[in-house]
C-alpha cells in the first residue's frame, strides 16, 4: 500500500511541478515561444510523512495549444540523500476549462530513492482558485488539491518564471535556528 | 389483521430502517468530510503551505524571494538582460578549494557531499540574501575550512552558464539561534553557514555557527558556458 502511495505521489509531484509554471489566465496568439522556468516544491505528503523537496528547472516551447517540455529535477529525499531526474513531455492549455493537460513522453534519468520510476502517461491540472489546483492522473486518482504560488494559469501569458508548489495541508516552514547538522558526524 | 397486512407492515418497517440507515451513513460521511475540510482550512490559515517564516525574538517574519535579477555590478562581463532568477546549482570558493553542488533544503541539510540552499532565501544575482549551508565535518563536509576565508575572497554561486561572484565582507561565529541572519536583505548578498562550537546532545545540534557574508561583486560566464 505504501509503495503504491509513493508511486502515486511520484506522478502527482511531477505533474504539479510541471503544472505550477502556469499562472494568469488569458488568451494568447499561438506564436511559437520558448521560456525557461524554475519551480520549487517541498513535495511532502502530510500524515504519511514521505516526500522529496527540490527544484524543477527547464524550458517549455511551442504555443498554449501544444507545447513541449524539457525538465530536470534536483532535490533531497526525506532520508537526506540526493534525488535527481530529467525527462521530456508535451502539454496543452484549455482556456475555457482552465485545465492543463500534460503527457510525460520520456524519462532520461531517474535517481530518486524511495520513489520508483513512473511510467510515462497523461495527467491534468485544473484551476480551482487563483492559487489552488486539482490534480488528476490518468484513471488512478482525481482531485488532489495543491497550492501554487504565484497564480496558476496560461503557460504562455505570465510574467513569472519561478513558482512554488506544495500539497495542501503541508504547512509552512518555520526556521527557529540557523541551518546545521542534524546528527553528530 | 391478516397475513397480507403483516407482511406489508414488515416491508414498510424494513424500508424505513434502510432509509434511516442510509441517512445516518450519509450524515456521518458528511461530518467526516466537513471535519477534514475544516482541519485543512484551519491548518492552512495558521500555517500556510509553501511559505517560509523566520522565528525571531519579536515574532515570525515571512521570507520573500525576489523575482527579478538585480542590475549586475560594474565590471560584470556578461549581459543578463532577458534572464530570470534560477535556483543555485554550484558553489565554488577557490581559496579553500570548495567546489560543491547545491541542493534545495527546507529544514533538513544534505546528508551527502553538497551544500544546501535554504528554501525561502534569495536566488543568486537578485537583491536578496542567498543562504547556503555546508557541513563542517563528517561525510557530508563541504565547508570544512570556511574559517580561513578573508575579506575580499571570492565566492562564486553558479546557475547554468553564469557565475554570480560575491566577495567576502565579514566572518563571525554566532549562536545557532541568530535567525536574523536568514532574513531578506535589500542588497544582494550571500550568507555561508557551517557548524561551530560543541555538539549539544540535548538539542541535537551544534550550539554555534560560523557565518560568512559576502557582497555581490560580479556576474561572469561560468564553467557551464
Amino acid at each position: 500500500m505504501r509503495r503504491r502511495v509513493r508511486m502515486l505521489w511520484t506522478y502527482v509531484l511531477l505533474v504539479v511541478l510541471v503544472a505550477a509554471m502556469f499562472p494568469v489566465v488569458a488568451s494568447a496568439a499561438p506564436a511559437q515561444r520558448t521560456r525557461s522556468f524554475a519551480i520549487i516544491s517541498t513535495g511532502e505528503v502530510p500524515i504519511l510523512n514521505i516526500g522529496v523537496g527540490g527544484t524543477l528547472t527547464g524550458t517549455f516551447s511551442g504555443s498554449q495549444d501544444s507545447f513541449a517540455i524539457d525538465w530536470a529535477f534536483r532535490g533531497i529525499s526525506s532520508g537526506g540523500g540526493s534525488a535527481t531526474a530529467s525527462g521530456t513531455g508535451t502539454g496543452s492549455w484549455n482556456a475555457s476549462s482552465h485545465t492543463l493537460t500534460l503527457t510525460m513522453t520520456g524519462i532520461d534519468s531517474w535517481d530518486i530513492p524511495g520513489f520508483p520510476q513512473p511510467q510515462v502517461g497523461s495527467a491534468s491540472v485544473t484551476r480551482l482558485g487563483p492559487n489552488l489546483v486539482s490534480v488528476s492522473v490518468g484513471d488512478i486518482v482525481s482531485g488532489i488539491p495543491m497550492i501554487v504560488t504565484p497564480r496558476f494559469g496560461n503557460p504562455f501569458n505570465n510574467r513569472f518564471q519561478f513558482w512554488t508548489a506544495t500539497a495542501i495541508g503541508t504547512g509552512s516552514v518555520n526556521l527557529d535556528a540557523l541551518p546545521g547538522a542534524q546528527a553528530q558526524p | 389483521m391478516n397475513a397480507d397486512d403483516t407482511t406489508k407492515s414488515e416491508v414498510r418497517s424494513r424500508r424505513r430502517k434502510v432509509v434511516v440507515g442510509c441517512l445516518g451513513a450519509g450524515g456521518v460521511l458528511l461530518l467526516v468530510i466537513l471535519g477534514m475540510v475544516s482541519f485543512v482550512g484551519l491548518r492552512e490559515w495558521r500555517s500556510p503551505s509553501g511559505k517560509v517564516f523566520v522565528e525571531t525574538g519579536d515574532g515570525r517574519v515571512e521570507l520573500q524571494t525576489p523575482m527579478a535579477l538585480a542590475a549586475p555590478p560594474a565590471g560584470s562581463s556578461v549581459d543578463l538582460s532577458g534572464r530570470t532568477p534560477q535556483p543555485p546549482e554550484r558553489v565554488d570558493i577557490p581559496r579553500i578549494g570548495v567546489h560543491a553542488e547545491v541542493f534545495l533544503m527546507t529544514k533538513e541539510a544534505p546528508r551527502f557531499k553538497a551544500a544546501g540552499w535554504q528554501f525561502g532565501s534569495a536566488m543568486p544575482g537578485t537583491a536578496g540574501n542567498v543562504v547556503l549551508y555546508g557541513a563542517r565535518s563528517g561525510g557530508a563536509a563541504v565547508f570544512t575550512n570556511l574559517d580561513q576565508l578573508q575579506p575580499g575572497d571570492e565566492v562564486a554561486v553558479s546557475v547554468g552558464d553564469i557565475d554570480y561572484v560575491y566577495r567576502v565582507t565579514s566572518s563571525n561565529e554566532v549562536d545557532a539561534s541568530r535567525t536574523n541572519l536568514l532574513m531578506s536583505t535589500d542588497e544582494p548578498v550571500v550568507t555561508l553557514i557551517t557548524d561551530a562550537g560543541q555538539w549539544d546532545s540535548a538539542a541535537a545540534r551544534y550550539e554555534r555557527r560560523l557565518v560568512i557574508r559576502g557582497q555581490y561583486a560580479e556576474a561572469r560566464a561560468g564553467s557551464g558556458a
